[in-house]
């Protein structure tokens, strides 16, 4: 190996017929500034277009759009209001009082429990039991919205799994699973729940979520599919084969992150689908434990009492609408941000 | 090896070695030698064929046809060590199928792909893992090859994941490059770990680490300075009774060595560590492609298949990438499988040159034998349509007719018989070889069933506002489909000739076809040619180079 | 050559065909204005083929659509005139300009798919720009058309004749079956002569081809250009082709305008530009082409990379990558200068470069 003397004088010596740095060939004279160099005043720092991760994409989708803003805020805060249930709902879950107050409505009890008695405001009124609605609205808000939750990750874990699997190998696998899901496809969401509740059998969240989990499979995998199958197609995967990367790698590190922007959107838009159908289940009596405050049971605690008492079903109801709300706004706000087209995701 | 060269060891021992980045083929060239062809081929393949069914696809219902597309139609070749295979040929030849059948990537029809003797052809994804990383891809679009989701560094390190690298090689041998700063005044010894090799890469079977020492700061004793390698590598010193002992171990975990390898191979290729973080959209494309060529590097291949991996950049940013392949592969003794449709760039980079046509290879020879003396008919076509700068460069243009036919259905015999400019007259024909060609292309049109007798009727008609006879039909088509006139042949050819025209315009095409086989039988049609060793290993499949090809006359050549 | 025999000929008498002045043509975006077109004079004389050479992001492409008035939105020409036949078709009536363009102007692109309609079949498509531009007594209303579709009539009518000769001009094989074919049943070579067809099927004074073989075999690019030149001769077109390869320009072009960031930074007869480019940005383009005839020779590429046209800060937009940049190239806004050696042959004086570093002993610096 050279040493550093005999380094330099080499590169001297090559200078002049040197393309990189020094002066090349065709220039007929030399500059004070060769080539790459710029007067200070003049330099202009390297511009590189930003790039957006899928979560910066979300976030811009959101600040840019106020709706979906408002909705995501609205989300937030429901989460909270979940979480922090017992901190946040005015009295317990099985407290009672006056029966079927109006809203607004006042009875007296021994809420902090010291002896004496004070007015309190109910204001959503009470049910038929006398539970305070607002409180059974907060309480109700974990089961509900936890359900929701782990129904579309379940989906979302299984649907995109199988649609991958579908979209990379083709042929026998694909037509096996996509059959499935055409025929899982044909059948209305609820019913397919009531069917799968009652082979399960018995009532309790991880049944309902398993119930409506499998019922939503489809949508997922559908979507996943069709990305798969388009970028099974881009270079960047047949790169990945030479590389000598396995199937798994490919289709969970390669394709998968190009994929997960429609599936995130769709996420979103079925959260009110699961919602609604927790609901449902519930008030068909084929969710969770009957006395276990969620959004569906409340609805349907209060139907016989309709006539005489509306605000104990429709309270939850409202409930129920301005979630669903806040989850569709903020889905096509999403939809809109990563240009996807109404067709790709319902 | 690897793409990370000791700091010392910047100019190289050879001091008449070419800068860098001036393409030196010369350099680069020990397949010339013979002495590498006695050891086996990096990369050969023998009769490989890649059919693709297009029964029962969407292609199918399209064109209402249920063929196989022979786009690799029994192709031999060898890749020898160090030297680039440059595979020239227009779109649609088949390049591109057999680059990625040479690497599995399409598991072939047919045939057997060799990597140094070793039999790879069809093997399944894990049972191939182990040759990936010996052999491996630089692609057309740097942009499409690239996950855009991924940080080029992500993109880099991959292949290291894949291949559990960097691992030691016990073939390695590591050494150290010591500088000792003139104020050490005691001998410094210096051993580096054999493992060390996992940290820098090696040249020639030797990982260098560069070591630079010279008094602490604080005065006691000695430092020692490794450089940017300090990142990863750990130097121990120990004071022993006549002076220093230096001890350099790896020291970082797997995942901080791939990624400070990662960073040794961007800036080898011209991009710099602080870009491992960057997506590949954030590039320009000749940065994209120094990244691709960094992703195949970065598991230190023996061959690489560059899909035309510079078709796609502008000619300032082409020759930079050029110019970079021929540096590395120098540097490393790669060979390079090089795919191009474009001859300029095949000259400048080639050592080797293979001629492709409709799946086959048509002619192979050394880079400069190929241009001087092109042999093959299509390569001298090919050739000739080059466009040129240089007035004095220009020759007379022979400019091809027709386009490719379609390789589901390619012509019998020679395949390049259709657009030949040189095809033989058959026994029997006693006109030049010039007027065999103009009948003969009657005969080809004829043949492809292209003539649409009713369409010039119609026409004929609109001109004249009269209805028009087989007799003007014929006269017509014979005009439009026959280059020159109809009486410049021998008697009895015009005459078939014309006759073959009103059986055309009669609508018995398949009574005009076999007239017109008889009147211009042509060997090329009848027999495909073999492929024949010409000079220095050189290879030509025409019969007009094969010396026991059957064909009366040989006119020209 | 005696192509400039032809461009001395019309130095005497009238207009040249397409004058462009000092043109600008912008696009705003987010991160600033795009000056993909900054101050370009170009003038094309009747029969001459121009070249327009740069490489990508040169802004040579939105300099032929500025010209054929086809800028893309939200780019618009800020400054400067494009004049036809003497004409600025920037001041004129919008009906005019359309009447002007395909029927005197007409453009050819890179990838003729794109540019060709897929269900109408190639013969239609002719026909119907024939009729469009032409006065071939055939109706171009809807009802019109509508019948012509229905009783099929339009295969007798002058503008289907006319579209067949187009075809047999670019020398397409059996033009009266191929004119009823659809785009997708034609090869790339076959589509791009069908484009090149339709687009002198109005015998237009100008054509502009940006790009027209890039995308074509080299095989099939000598046809086309053999074909081009062979129009030019027989039609009496102008031609200006743009491209990135410069082989293709020495071969065809009469001039060539050598592009470089939005400016053009040289211009000569074909001959003396490559005899004798001046330009450092030219001549390091030459230098990094391959050049089949001359394998020893090592490729020098212009290091870097083609700079964003948004707010470039020095004047001379080759400086940051020229070898011979002095303090004054990023000041002073290079003017044209005559650079060539005026004696020889192929030169005539015209042979112009933007570089304060060539030109006349006194101004060089």
């Amino acid at each position: 190996m050279t040493d550093a003397t005999d380094a330099s004088a080499d590169t001297e010596a090559d200078d002049a017929a040197r393309p990189d740095g020094g002066t090349p060939a065709y220039a007929r004279n030399t500059g004070e500034f060769g080539v790459g160099e710029v007067p200070q005043e003049y330099e202009t720092g390297e511009r590189v277009t930003a790039h957006r991760s899928t979560g910066e994409r979300i976030v811009e989708a959101l600040t840019d759009n106020k709706l979906a803003l408002a909705g995501a805020v609205t989300i937030v805060a429901l989460v909270l209001v979940a979480v922090f249930a017992p901190y946040v709902a005015p009295y317990g879950p099985e407290q009672q009082f006056g029966f079927m107050q109006e809203p607004m409505g006042q009875s007296t009890a021994d809420v902090d429990g010291d002896g004496t008695t004070e007015t309190v405001t109910h204001y959503l009124g009470t049910d038929s039991f006398g539970h305070d609605i607002l409180t059974r609205i907060i309480y109700g808000a974990r089961i509900s919205m936890g359900v929701a939750l782990a129904t579309v990750a379940f989906a979302f874990t299984v649907g995109t799994t199988l649609g991958i699997l579908a979209g990379f190998y083709g042929g026998w696998v694909d037509s096996v699973i996509m059959r499935y899901i055409d025929f899982q496809w044909a059948f209305p969401t609820i019913i397919l729940g009531v069917g799968i509740i009652a082979v399960m059998g018995g009532l309790g969240w991880l049944n309902v979520v398993v119930a409506i989990g499998i019922a939503f499979i489809d949508d997922f995998a559908r979507i996943i599919r069709g990305e798969v199958l388009s970028i099974r197609e881009e270079e960047y995967i047949t790169a990945a084969r030479a590389v000598g990367m396995g199937d798994a790698r490919i289709m969970f590190k390669e394709m998968l992150p190009n994929a997960v922007a429609p599936l995130i959107v769709q996420a979103t838009l079925m959260i009110p689908f699961a919602i609604l159908a927790e609901a449902g289940l519930s008030f068909l009596g084929l969710g969770v434990k009957p006395t276990t405050p969620t959004w569906g049971l409340l609805i349907s605690d209060g139907r016989q009492f309709v006539s005489q008492a509306w605000w104990i079903s429709v309270m939850p109801g409202l409930a129920i609408m301005f979630t669903v709300l806040a989850f569709n706004t903020v889905g096509d706000g999403l939809r809109d941000a990563f240009d996807i087209s109404e067709g790709e995701v319902n | 090896m690897s793409a990370d060269t000791p700091v010392g060891a910047e100019p190289s021992e050879d001091p008449d070695s070419e800068d860098p980045d001036s393409v030196d083929r010369d350099a680069a060239t020990p397949g010339d030698d013979g002495a590498a062809d006695d050891a086996d081929p990096v990369l050969s393949a023998e009769g490989l064929e890649k059919h693709f069914e297009q029964s029962d696809g969407f292609l199918d219902r399209l064109l209402g046809t249920g063929g196989t597309v022979k786009a690799v139609d029994g192709v031999d070749l060898e890749v020898r060590e160090g030297e680039t295979l440059a595979v020239v040929g227009e779109s649609g030849c088949g390049k591109s199928t057999l680059g990625q059948a040479l690497l599995n990537l399409h598991r072939p029809t047919d045939g057997t792909v060799r990597y140094r003797g070793e039999e790879i052809t069809g093997l399944s994804g894990s049972a191939m893992r182990p040759y990936r990383r010996h052999l491996q891809m630089v692609f057309q679009d740097p942009l499409a090859s690239l996950n855009p989701r991924k940080t080029v560094g992500d993109i880099v390190i991959g292949p290291m994941e894949v291949h559990d690298e960097p691992s030691t090689d016990p073939d390695v041998t590591t050494t150290a490059e010591v500088r000792v700063d003139g104020a050490v005044t005691e001998p410094v010894a210096v051993s580096v770990d054999d493992d060390v090799d996992r940290a820098v890469g090696s040249v020639e079977g030797v990982a260098a680490v560069d070591v630079e020492v010279g008094p602490a700061t604080d005065g006691e004793g000695i430092e020692v300075d490794l450089g940017e390698a300090g990142a990863v590598l750990a130097a121990t010193v120990d004071r022993t009774a006549d002076g220093y002992e230096v001890r350099i171990s790896v020291d970082a975990s797997t995942p901080d060595l791939r990624r400070y390898r990662a960073g040794a191979l961007l800036e080898r290729v011209g991009l710099e560590r602080g870009h491992l973080d960057r997506y590949p959209s954030q590039f320009s494309g000749g940065q994209q492609q120094r990244v691709g060529i960094a992703r195949a590097l970065a598991v230190e291949p023996d061959l690489i298949v560059a899909d035309e991996p510079v078709s796609a950049l502008d000619v300032s940013v082409q020759a930079q990438i050029l110019n970079l392949l021929e540096e590395l592969q120098t540097e490393l003794g790669l060979s390079l499988l090089f795919i191009s449709h474009d001859l300029s760039v095949v000259r400048q980079v080639a050592d080797r040159v293979a001629v492709m046509y409709l799946g086959e290879i048509v002619e192979t020879a050394p880079v400069d034998e190929l241009f001087a003396e092109p042999r093959h008919p299509y390569t001298k076509s090919l050739l000739s349509a080059v466009p040129r700068i240089d007035p004095g460069d220009r020759s007379d243009r022979t400019v091809l007719r027709g386009s490719v036919p379609s390789p589901i259905d390619p012509p019998a015999g020679c395949r390049f018989h259709t657009r030949c400019p040189e095809v033989i007259p058959g026994a029997g024909w006693d006109g030049d070889q010039e007027s065999f060609r103009r009948a003969f292309s009657f005969r080809t049109r004829v043949e492809s069933g292209e003539l649409e007798p009713d369409a010039v009727r119609d026409r004929l008609e609109a001109e004249s506002d009269a209805s028009a006879t087989d007799e003007t039909v014929a006269a017509r088509l014979l005009e439009t489909a026959l280059p020159g006139a109809v009486d410049a042949f021998p008697a009895g050819v015009t005459e078939s000739l014309r006759e073959a025209g009103r059986l055309v315009a009669a609508g018995e095409d398949d009574d005009a076809a076999a007239l017109l086989r008889e009147t211009c039988p042509s060997p090329c049609v009848d027999e495909a040619p073999r492929t024949v060793e010409t000079v220095d290993a050189a290879t030509v499949a025409c019969h007009r180079v094969d010396p026991d090809a059957p064909g009366e006359e040989r006119v020209g050549d | 050559m005696a192509t400039i025999d032809v461009a001395a000929e019309r130095d005497d008498g009238g207009d040249p065909v397409l004058e462009v002045e000092n043109l600008h043509t912008q696009f705003p975006t987010d991160r600033g204005v795009v000056r993909a077109v900054d101050g370009v004079d170009l003038t094309i004389e009747s029969g001459e083929i121009v070249g327009l050479v740069g490489e990508s992001g040169s802004g040579k492409s939105v300099l032929a659509e500025s010209v054929v008035g086809i800028v893309e939105e939200p780019g618009e020409i800020v400054e400067g005139d494009v004049r036809f036949d003497g004409e600025s078709l920037l001041a004129m009536s919008d009906a005019r300009r359309q009447a002007v363009r395909g029927g005197r102007i007409s453009m050819v692109f890179q990838d003729p798919m794109n540019s060709l309609n897929p269900t109408l079949t190639v013969g239609e498509q002719i026909a119907e720009t024939v009729r469009l531009h032409q006065d071939v007594g055939e109706s171009v209303s809807l009802p019109a058309e509508l019948k012509r579709k229905i009783v099929g009539a339009a295969k007798n009518g002058d503008a289907w004749r006319r579209a067949i000769e187009m075809l047999e001009a670019v020398e397409i094989p059996e033009p009266e079956a191929r004119a009823a074919d659809f785009p997708h049943q034609f090869s790339g070579g076959m589509r791009q002569r069908a484009m090149i067809a339709m687009a002198l099927s109005c015998e237009p004074d100008l054509l502009v081809a940006d790009e027209p073989t890039t995308a074509l075999d080299v095989t099939i690019q000598a046809q086309i250009l053999e074909e081009l030149e062979g129009l030019k001769d027989e039609f009496d077109t102008s031609i200006l082709l743009i491209t990135h390869d410069l082989a293709v320009v020495a071969e065809t072009c009469d001039r060539v305008n050598v592009m470089y960031a939005g400016e053009i930074v040289e211009r000569a007869e074909t001959e003396a530009l490559f005899a004798d480019p001046q330009h450092p940005y030219t001549q390091g383009l030459i230098a990094s082409t391959p050049q089949l005839d001359e394998p020893d020779r090592d490729l020098q590429p212009i290091q870097g990379n083609v700079p964003d046209l948004i707010d470039i800060p020095y004047a001379c937009h080759f400086a940051p990558r020229c070898p011979e940049a002095e303090r004054e190239c990023f000041e002073i806004e290079p003017e044209f200068r005559p650079v060539g050696d005026s004696d020889a042959p192929g030169d005539g004086g015209t042979h112009e470069a933007a570089c304060l570093r060539r030109g006349p002993d006194g101004e060089r610096l």
